[in-house]
């Protein structure tokens, strides 16, 4: 094992694809709301890890840094060295607004099931 | 042009600014009145923008003056003008009719949501950006979760809702990763930008950069995730289980939009996924022959499986979901024949469907007040002129053998485009779905001739002028729609350059992107 970057990266990805598909068995059978409701935010959460998986680029020889600049650049070649460090700060805001509209979603979500708790006295769905 | 950009942000700013407004004002009327008047600007500026695309022209707008791949554009072409102004105008009617049916004391609510719905739908017809595209989703589907269960102290509303809730969130979550699969793989997340390196994976583009990877694959993938949501949108087999279940417990007017303007978002996707960014030519030409052919038979599927069901339906409710199905199925057959001929003849079905199966509901409205939801409620119709021959027209129009309708037109034009590719046993389809759904329409037209169970008193149906004016207006815009394709060749124009546009990708890049 000469190079252990690119086999992590590859484990990595595919325990995502393995966990999109437990998420998924989780929300298609189990009976109990809260359940499904737990797969549910795994299953979005796996999405968005995926995405900062995208993002990712690899530096040799250092690690990788945020997209963030914490002091304005003075000299002409700092700007160039940052921008060859920094991982892609797309996919990033793009898991932000996706994080937003999931807690929307999910805080809706959970007082519907709420409401469903007060209807029937139950949370499991035949 | 401003209006583009302007319309979705103007009805969603509309929708909340009702909640606070109803901290002041608390009456019912202001809410009824407002929500009218801002969905009829809506309307008017839906059909600017539609006059504005004439000729084939494409539409833009730069969010924050961003050029193409920097900010979100959206772009509108012929295709998403002619079914925004549909979506505008079925959401008009659907608030004038609620203006009548729905009493609540959350009415206010119910506005809202009815207008971020429409400002969902209109995002998606008009947005020019992958990922903007599943934020205007989102903000339709959670309207949609919402409106199921707006009748909250019903357990079979809440219930309905979180089963479509739970499968609409995984279906739009797909469509995320559909998202970032095309940005990982094109640098970019604008329609335009993927569309030119779709077909050229050479080509450079500012801040975008060149295509990284395997494009043939990633896109690929992209579209089998994103073709999972859209089908799911579009209630097509084997994702339409939702809309008969979720369907009956909306009210009614929000069953219309279900059924004319969800399923529309669904087909669109599809048709600017697979023709406008992957079009004939592209990086996935290779496949797209076998997905096309796939989403063909699910669509035929989708168009029997519709048929049968709905003969033996009795709720009145879940009659008109299955028929959509069976409707959105020969949609879908339409617009995956690959030729630009076969999307003219969907977008003309989909006019066809979302106006008769919206006016069923409007119809069909007044007696689900009066009895309830069964099958013999609509006895009760007989004692509104109106709502009785619009009730007829709108079957008649989904039959689809009476030339007078735009349901007639548009089955000759699927017809037509099945047989200029040569499927034969799509065309046998066809005629099969609506030989079998003629048997429930027929059935529909004798219990209609019957009489109904004793109606209940309710003080809605004292006057019955709102619905009166929806139903007139929606059934006119079918026969005009109809007539006007024997009598006046614009309409067969306005369709017709709606599916080139879907497939004339190099002027929708032009104005994107500026190449």
């Amino acid at each position: 094992m000469s190079d252990p970057v690119p086999f992590l990266f590859t484990v990595v990805l595919l325990s995502l694809v393995a966990n999109i598909g437990i998420s998924l068995y989780g929300v298609f059978t189990r009976p109990s709301l809260v359940k499904k409701f737990i797969s549910l935010t795994i299953f979005s959460d796996t999405l968005n890890s995926f995405a900062i998986a995208i993002g990712f680029r690899r530096v040799i020889g250092s690690y990788p840094s945020a997209a963030v600049l914490s002091s304005l650049p003075r000299e002409p070649g700092e700007l160039s060295a940052f921008a060859s460090a920094a991982v892609d700060p797309l996919p990033q805001a793009l898991v932000l607004t996706a994080i937003v509209i999931g807690l929307a979603v999910f805080m809706f979500l959970a007082g519907l099931i709420a409401m469903y708790y007060r209807h029937y006295g139950t949370t499991r769905m035949v | 042009m401003l209006a583009v950009g302007l319309l979705p942000l103007f009805l969603m700013g509309a929708a909340f600014a009702l909640p606070a407004l109803s901290l002041v004002v608390k009456s019912p009327r202001f809410y009824r009145a407002y929500a009218t008047a801002v969905s009829l600007v809506g309307l008017l500026i839906a059909l600017a923008v539609f006059l504005e695309t004439r000729g084939g022209k494409v539409v833009t707008y730069r969010f924050g003056g961003f050029r193409a791949p920097l900010g979100i554009v959206y772009a509108v072409d012929a295709l998403g003008a002619v079914l925004g102004l549909l979506a505008a105008f079925v959401l008009t009617m659907s608030i004038v009719y609620s203006t009548w049916m729905v009493r609540s004391r959350s009415e206010h609510l119910y506005y809202t949501l009815m207008l971020s719905l429409g400002a969902g739908s209109l995002g998606c017809l008009y947005t020019g950006d992958v990922f903007n595209f599943f934020v205007m989703l989102e903000v339709l589907s959670l309207s949609a979760y919402a409106l199921v269960s707006f009748y909250r102290d019903n357990p079979k509303a809440v219930e309905a809702s979180i089963r479509y809730a739970i499968v609409g969130i995984v279906a739009t979550s797909l469509y995320l990763l559909a998202a970032f699969v095309l940005y990982g793989s094109y640098g970019t997340l604008n329609m335009a930008d993927i569309a030119l390196k779709a077909r050229n994976p050479a080509a450079w583009t500012p801040y975008s950069g060149w295509v990284f990877g395997d494009v043939a694959l990633s896109s690929a993938i992209a579209i089998a995730l994103s073709a999972w949501t859209f089908t799911f949108k579009a209630a097509v087999f084997p994702n339409h289980f939702w809309l008969p279940d979720a369907n009956p417990e909306a009210p009614t007017p929000v069953s219309a939009l279900f059924v004319a303007v969800i399923d529309l978002i669904g087909a669109y996707g599809i048709i600017r996924f697979l023709y406008t960014l992957f079009g004939e030519g592209s990086a996935v030409s290779a496949l797209r022959y076998d997905i096309l052919l796939v989403l063909h038979v699910l669509g035929a599927l989708s168009a029997l499986v519709g048929a049968l069901l709905l003969v033996v339906q009795t709720d009145i409710k879940k009659f008109v979901a299955y028929s959509t199905i069976s409707h959105m199925g020969l949609a879908f057959m339409a617009a995956t024949t690959g030729t630009e001929s076969g999307v003219s003849a969907a977008v003309l079905q989909l006019i066809s469907n979302s106006l008769s199966e919206a006016l069923l509901f409007y119809a069909a409205g007044i007696a689900i007040v009066a009895v309830g939801r069964s099958i013999e409620g609509v006895g009760f119709l007989r004692r509104s002129r109106v709502a009785s021959v619009a009730f007829i027209a709108g079957l008649l129009n989904l039959f689809g053998i009476v030339p007078v309708f735009v349901g007639f037109w548009s089955k000759l034009f699927i017809l037509m485009a099945l047989l200029e590719v040569g499927y034969l046993a799509s065309a046998v389809v066809l005629v099969a779905s609506t030989g079998i759904s003629g048997v429930g329409y027929v059935k529909l037209i004798r219990y209609l001739a019957r009489s109904s169970p004793e109606p209940r008193e309710d003080p809605r149906l004292r006057s019955l002028a709102a619905p009166a004016v929806v139903i007139a207006l929606v059934t006119s815009a079918l026969v005009a729609l109809g007539v006007a394709i024997v009598a006046a060749p614009e309409i067969v124009k306005i369709v017709m350059e709606a599916g080139a546009a879907a497939a004339d990708y190099a002027s929708y890049v032009r104005a994107v992107v500026g190449w």
